[in-house]
């Protein structure tokens, strides 16, 4: 059995060693990705924490993952992303990012580099939730082609030709006017 | 249709992670360079949009979070799924036997059907045995293992239906503690002065009871078994052979596992074991905040490689099912009050570097309740002690489904702070 197998076995037991131990080698993973998705500090702790819960939940309802422990959570987190943006579709206007703004800086340059950022999150966010997904993979999560093809459950050929149409996209998106 | 610049693109991206600029990186593709470009510089803009470090209060908010589930959910009565986890083929070669075995001479329907004391009732335990040993996967048997678990509950309720006698076993939640009478399970189990206790038994504790089905209708206990519990406290002392969580000594030995580091003075779960002259050794100490996580390595991110291993292939498929599982799940909330946010009461203040927060384990979870009404509820099997300072909303009544927020107490029982109807 591989590691991950025996570990789920025993956090279907509910072994708190175990599940610390998950926990704190998947979570910098989970939250890394949901925020860089979300651009949102307090929303991304909360979708990675709530995938440990589901882990737990889904484990004890007898279904959950197999074998991958760290596929299952990154998976998880991608649809509690979705259904976060589902929730929040409408909402007309974005909380500045406070956490951009360092006490020694200059405030002009502050809110250049804040506008900055607020421009190329939404031009991120105009992305497919797909091309989405393999950037916040490929350039959050720090997978290499071959990993994130098998997170995505695709070969690596189509990697490389979702990564051309996602940075594509996010080009026209940033030159865009306003974007 | 792929572009035929997705290949270049790779190998330019992999060029810029090993360092060089953007000038050079087209300098080697001179005949790419206008298409490329554009690519570079959305891949360079992108990098920029995720953080590089995991604030240490956000992780450890999390564990807790994690753990006071696993607490929680450890507090409520297993829920067997026995054919959630088996393949087509075995329910199918199952329906067969079954079957057949109607088509011979029914045995395995009378068998299935029969209690302690019938005559078909040892193939029943033996067919559970076989069934056992063949589960392939831990889980399933984990799996049967419950639903055999629940099985011994039932029987005894049937037998008590039908006012037989006879000595049984079985492990269930205790619900309530009378004088004289307890309900464990469901099951009324009568307490006479010669019961042997073993272990501090509370309310929402599984035990193992020993004794006797009774004509009156209740089960004699001869013995009440704790097994095993979780607590939360600080560590008072340390020594070889003995931890003192809060006032409460615990044996350690061989096979305990401890997490590194932790002090005099710091917060831990501790899982105990119950042994059979009612010591307690603990199986496992954690730490309730965990250490700050290192943050990754200064290089471009897109090619750093994550620190845990790469799955294969066949692990990848994991993605869909968790996304198939996520997809039948009904939308509780990503962001509501059920989240690691929430739970501190700090917030947003001291997330960077702050990974203290609330010292008290609290498990949010919906069930439906069972039992409602004076200092103890029961929630789909959760038992809950209510007090005054219980926020009740909308009036539930029995059978309602409830959204409760909980807290572990010293003492292993699990308070409840709000118990709220849902529409």
């Amino acid at each position: 059995m591989t590691q991950d197998t025996d570990e789920l076995s025993s956090l279907r037991r509910l072994d708190p060693h175990t599940l610390a131990s998950i926990h704190d080698r998947y979570f910098p993973e989970v939250y890394r990705y949901a925020a860089y998705r979300l651009g949102d500090a307090l929303v991304a702790e909360d979708v990675a924490s709530e995938a440990f819960v589901r882990l737990l939940e889904s484990l004890r309802a007898g279904a959950g993952p197999r074998t991958s422990v760290r596929s299952w959570l990154i998976g998880t987190a991608n649809h509690l992303v979705h259904d976060h943006f589902r929730t929040i579709y409408q909402r007309p206007e974005r909380e500045l990012d406070e956490r951009t703004a360092g006490e020694n800086d200059d405030p002009h340059e502050h809110l250049e580099r804040s506008e900055r950022s607020q421009g190329l999150r939404r031009a991120f966010e105009s992305l497919t939730p797909e091309q989405q997904h393999v950037l916040a993979l490929r350039f959050g999560g720090g997978y290499n082609l071959e990993e994130t093809a098998d997170l995505m459950r695709k070969n690596a050929n189509a990697i490389k030709a979702l990564q051309f149409r996602a940075l594509a996209a996010l080009r026209r998106a940033l030159g865009t006017p306003g974007a | 249709m792929t572009d035929p610049l997705s290949d270049p693109l790779q190998r330019a991206l992999e060029s810029l992670a090993q360092g060089r600029t953007v000038e050079q990186v087209l300098a080697a593709h001179p005949d790419l360079a206008s298409g490329l470009r554009p690519l570079l510089e959305a891949a360079l803009a992108a990098a920029q949009l995720g953080p590089r470090e995991v604030p240490a209060g956000a992780m450890a908010r999390s564990r807790r979070r994690a753990l006071a589930r696993a607490v929680g959910l450890k507090a409520a009565s297993p829920r067997p799924a026995p054919f959630g986890l088996w393949p087509r083929w075995a329910l199918a070669a199952a329906a067969l036997v079954v079957v057949l075995g109607l088509g011979l001479d029914g045995i395995s329907t009378a068998a299935a059907q029969s209690l302690p004391g019938d005559i078909l009732y040892p193939v029943k335990i033996v067919s559970e045995e076989l069934q056992l040993r063949l589960a392939a996967q831990p889980d399933d048997r984990l799996n049967l293992e419950a639903l055999y678990s629940q099985r011994r509950v039932d029987e005894v309720a049937g037998l008590l239906t039908l006012g037989r006698e006879l000595p049984l076993s079985f492990h269930a939640v205790v619900q309530k503690m009378g004088p004289t009478l307890w309900t464990v399970g469901g099951i009324p189990v009568r307490i006479v002065p010669e019961t042997r206790m073993v272990g501090e038994i509370l309310t929402g504790m599984t035990i193992e009871v020993d004794g006797l089905t009774q004509a009156d209708g209740t089960f004699l206990a001869h013995e009440l078994h704790l097994e095993s519990f979780d607590t939360l406290g600080p560590v008072t002392s340390i020594a070889p052979d003995e931890w003192v969580i809060g006032s409460v000594p615990i044996a350690i030995d061989a096979e305990t596992w401890i997490e590194p580091e932790i002090r005099v003075g710091d917060l831990v779960l501790v899982r105990v074991r119950v042994l059979e002259d009612g010591s307690r050794v603990a199986e496992s100490i954690l730490l309730f905040a965990p250490p700050t996580p290192t943050p990754p390595p200064a290089r471009p991110p897109w090619t750093a490689a994550p620190q845990s291993p790469k799955p294969t292939t066949a692990e990848a498929t994991e993605t869909e099912e968790a996304a198939e599982t996520e997809a039948s799940d009904e939308e509780d909330g990503t962001s509501g009050p059920g989240g690691a946010a929430t739970q501190d009461s700090g917030e947003d203040e001291d997330t960077e570097d702050e990974p203290e927060g609330t010292d008290e384990v609290k498990d949010e979870f919906t069930g439906v309740v069972e039992e409602a009404g004076g200092g103890q509820w029961i929630v789909s099997g959760r038992v809950l002690q209510v007090t005054a300072a219980t926020e009740i909303r909308d009036d539930p009544v029995v059978g309602d489904t409830v959204k409760v927020v909980a807290f572990l107490q010293p003492d292993g029982t699990w308070w409840a702070e709000k118990i709220e109807r849902e529409d």
